[in-house]
């Protein structure tokens, strides 16, 4: 392929133009439309989707297993909070031009940390270096939660300590959060396209053979630490300068834990499985809150349902498919047609429902995408697996008040949860370690694996399939 | 800092640092025959503390029964339950996993630990955090003087049952054949299944042990201090306990010990010089220290890890 100045540029500039219409349009044209809610929502959940992207690049692109992450957040945030309490009134500059130059203040504070934290990646391996990562996230809580302007503070600093820190003024406006997510994405993936980025899948696949081959694993290592630092501490300034409040809690072990999550359910190494995982499980976990509470024996039954489900498919499964089954293949495919009318009419119904807009166009998104992903994909590939997984909902269903009334019927489950009631808001983070572990133990590689959205992939999924093919089958 | 404080302290530090020795025993027993890091362990300590708690406050009547009885059974249910949990674990989070890469192992690992803390907060009593009644713990009324230093009969209890359940494991892994096994799956995995050893069984086995040991730190902790249970009762102490079991070389039995009690008299010495905000912090920069400057810890071979 020749190098097409013209054509270069120009898809550059258009590229350019498109995501300042996106940004300018999700700000002025969609934005009026909702509440507060709904734009605190799409603020959180762009900037969840930018720290699991800024983690994906330590964790996904370089292959060095971080669980920390929260900590450059957290430096980023109390950095620039600070920095605004203490200087933003007396200096008279525009808002605009200030958040700018607190996000570049909050990078170099989190890319320095990086680089501290990155130093033993040279050193440690695997597990090692993510417990490394781990406790040095916790150091950093720690020492922020000390730091309260009295005894225990270093140099008198006042970081609030436990109570956390006011800042204002509050800057950050949603298309800040919508630019910095592409910001972030451009900068991993534009990263990957030079020979320098290759350098980091290669330290992934096999630091000896990388080494071997002449690629620098030192510095690549310590570049992955900064630049994910940096990004993440990006998100942190713009995330104090949201909120307005911070505390030690905002950047627990459980913050780390929830942006893994977010890398390795997406599909670690994928930009676009972190930063589609990070959207839709910030969204998840505040859909889950208004999920209407469960009783504890319907729970457990469901429970048991499914595991009862589970074994019995995973111990006939080898039998079906020593006889290749088709007539079975069509009745699960008409199963899954089903469901596919099932989703459009719960679609039909949740844009009924009283929820918050962006949660409601989101499943609604998914479940339309899903249909139309199982109906008119090549071949249909997807519809049997997709009617089994309807067939087990609708025996799970059937199932539970069999289960229900054997429950009830024991003496000691009666007397200690007859009238438990479990309410989902507790739920949400258990949802998320129970996907971690399913994804783990089904999909290893994540929903997206090292795959990257494309157009043409997008082009295939819809695209008929050919005569000659159609033959063949 | 007072000097007069500081013998009652080590006391105390002591007595904490035996809780992380029986902790740190099962992550180093995993990480032996595994090489798996099991987050999930400081969670099963949080359960055995709370079938403990469930033992004595609801499922038996703790007026009418002999004191002493309670207590021990307070102590077998958290351990049998606890062993129960731990082989699940094993079952159906790790068992699948086997031979996969070490990273997808440690993330099941950390969905394990969540899924406990967090779904705990379904099954366990949370608001308003229990603790176990004081009139259970019989030996806190009367101590023992010293050389002036004041020691609980609780605190000697603790200290006591450690070094019982250590014996036991330290005369199972060197005098028995499962024992034996154990050690040569730790040694080698793939050779060990080779010569004829069932390495489902002895992982099973490891996961029990490990499991009621933990719960036996758990019941007694929440027993002899009486501290409020969370869900996340678990989750600094197994922290602690890992820490412990780097230092004294993981894969190392005796220097998970001498590691917990290193760890336990750390802490207090931090508290008891003023840094008290900083006292979860110091395991970590122990850590940290330890596999910058010697990975393979106080007694364990200088191979792997790194």
């Amino acid at each position: 392929m020749t190098f097409n100045p013209g054509k270069y540029w120009g898809t550059r500039l258009l590229s350019l133009l498109l995501v300042a219409g996106v940004v300018a349009g999700l700000q002025y044209g969609i934005l009026p439309m909702l509440d507060g809610y709904d734009s605190r929502l799409i603020v959180l959940s762009l900037l969840f989707a930018s720290l699991a992207v800024s983690l994906n690049m330590i964790n996904g692109i370089t292959g060095q297993f971080s669980i920390g992450h929260a900590a450059f957040y957290l430096i980023g945030a109390y950095t620039t909070g600070r920095l605004t309490m203490s200087l933003f009134p007396q200096m008279h500059i525009s808002p605009g031009i200030w958040l700018i130059m607190m996000c570049i203040v909050g990078a170099i504070a989190a890319g320095i940390a990086g680089f501290i934290v990155g130093l033993p990646s040279l050193r440690l391996r695997g597990d090692y270096l993510a417990i490394v990562t781990l406790g040095f996230g916790e150091i950093a809580r720690i020492v922020v939660q000390n730091q309260d302007g009295k005894a225990l503070s270093f140099w008198g600093l006042d970081l609030g300590g436990a109570f956390g820190l006011t800042v204002k003024p509050q800057l950050t406006q949603v298309a800040h959060a919508a630019l910095l997510l592409i910001f972030t994405i451009a900068v991993s993936r534009n990263l990957l396209k030079t020979a320098q980025g290759l350098s980091f899948l290669a330290v992934r696949e096999d630091e000896i053979a990388a080494e071997a081959t002449g690629v620098n694993t030192t510095v690549t290592k310590i570049t992955a630490f900064v630049i994910g630092a940096a990004l993440a501490g990006m998100t942190g300034a713009l995330f104090s300068h949201y909120e307005g409040f911070i505390s030690p809690t905002h950047f627990d072990m459980n913050a780390s834990f929830i942006i893994v999550a977010m890398v390795v359910i997406g599909g670690t190494g994928s930009i676009t499985g972190s930063a589609v995982a990070g959207i839709v499980l910030t969204l998840l976990q505040e859909a889950l809150r208004k999920v209407q509470s469960i009783a504890a024996i319907d729970l457990i039954a469901y429970i048991l349902g499914a595991i009862v489900i589970a074994v019995a498919v995973s111990q006939l499964k080898p039998m079906v498919r020593m006889h290749k089954s088709a007539g079975l293949k069509k009745t699960l495919a008409g199963f899954g047609l089903l469901g596919c009318v099932g989703a459009l009419a719960a679609v039909f119904f949740l844009a009924k429902m009283d929820m918050a807009t962006v949660i409601k166009a989101g499943i609604i998104t998914l479940l339309i995408g899903l249909v139309l992903a199982l109906t008119v994909q090549r071949g249909r590939k997807g519809l049997p697996a997709f009617g089994l997984v309807v067939l087990a909902i609708i025996a799970d269903i059937l199932l539970r008040p069999i289960f229900a009334v054997g429950l009830h019927a024991v003496p000691f489950i009666q007397k200690n949860l007859g009238t438990t009631e479990y309410s989902p808001s507790n739920l949400r983070m258990a949802i998320f370690a129970l996907a971690l572990v399913v994804v783990m133990l089904v999909k290893p590689q994540g929903m997206f694996g090292h795959h990257e959205f494309s157009w043409d992939w997008l082009k295939g999924l819809f695209k008929r399939p050919h005569r000659e093919e159609e033959i063949a089958a | 800092m007072n000097w007069d404080l500081l013998p009652q302290q080590l006391v105390i530090g002591i007595q904490l640092g035996a809780i992380y020795a029986l902790i740190a025993l099962g992550y180093t027993m995993v990480y032996g025959v595994l090489r798996l890091i099991n987050f999930a362990h400081g969670d099963v300590y949080m359960v055995g503390a709370y079938l403990a708690y469930y033992t004595s406050m609801q499922w038996f009547n703790r007026e009418s029964m002999n004191p002493y009885v309670l207590l021990i059974s307070m102590l077998v249910v958290a351990m049998v339950g606890c062993a129960l949990l731990g082989l699940l674990i094993e079952r159906f989070a790790y068992r699948p996993l086997r031979g996969a890469p070490r990273s997808s192992l440690l993330i099941t690992a950390i969905g394990v630990s969540l899924l406990l803390e967090h779904g705990g907060l379904l099954v366990f009593k949370t608001a308003p955090p229990p603790s176990i009644h004081e009139s259970v713990n019989v030996l806190a009324k009367n101590s023992l003087v010293v050389f002036g230093l004041r020691i609980d009969s609780a605190q000697l209890a603790v200290f006591v049952v450690t070094l019982i359940l250590m014996l036991l494991l330290w005369q199972f892994v060197t005098r028995t054949k499962t024992g034996r096994a154990m050690r040569a799956v730790s040694h080698d995995f793939d050779t060990a299944a080779l010569m004829g050893v069932d390495v489902n069984r002895i992982v099973a086995v490891t996961f029990v042990i490990g499991s009621s040991l933990a719960a036996a730190g758990g019941m007694m902790n929440a027993t002899a201090l009486g501290t409020p249970l969370t869900t996340f009762y678990g989750l600094i102490p197994g922290v602690k306990a890992f820490v412990a079991a780097v230092l004294g070389g993981i894969g190392n039995i005796p220097g998970a010990v001498v590691g917990g009690f290193i760890m336990g008299i750390c802490e207090v010495l931090v508290v008891w010089a003023g840094y008290g905000g900083y006292r979860d912090a110091v395991a970590f920069v122990i850590l940290i220290g330890i596999l910058m400057f010697k990975p393979s810890g106080l007694f364990g071979s200088a191979a792997e890890k790194v």
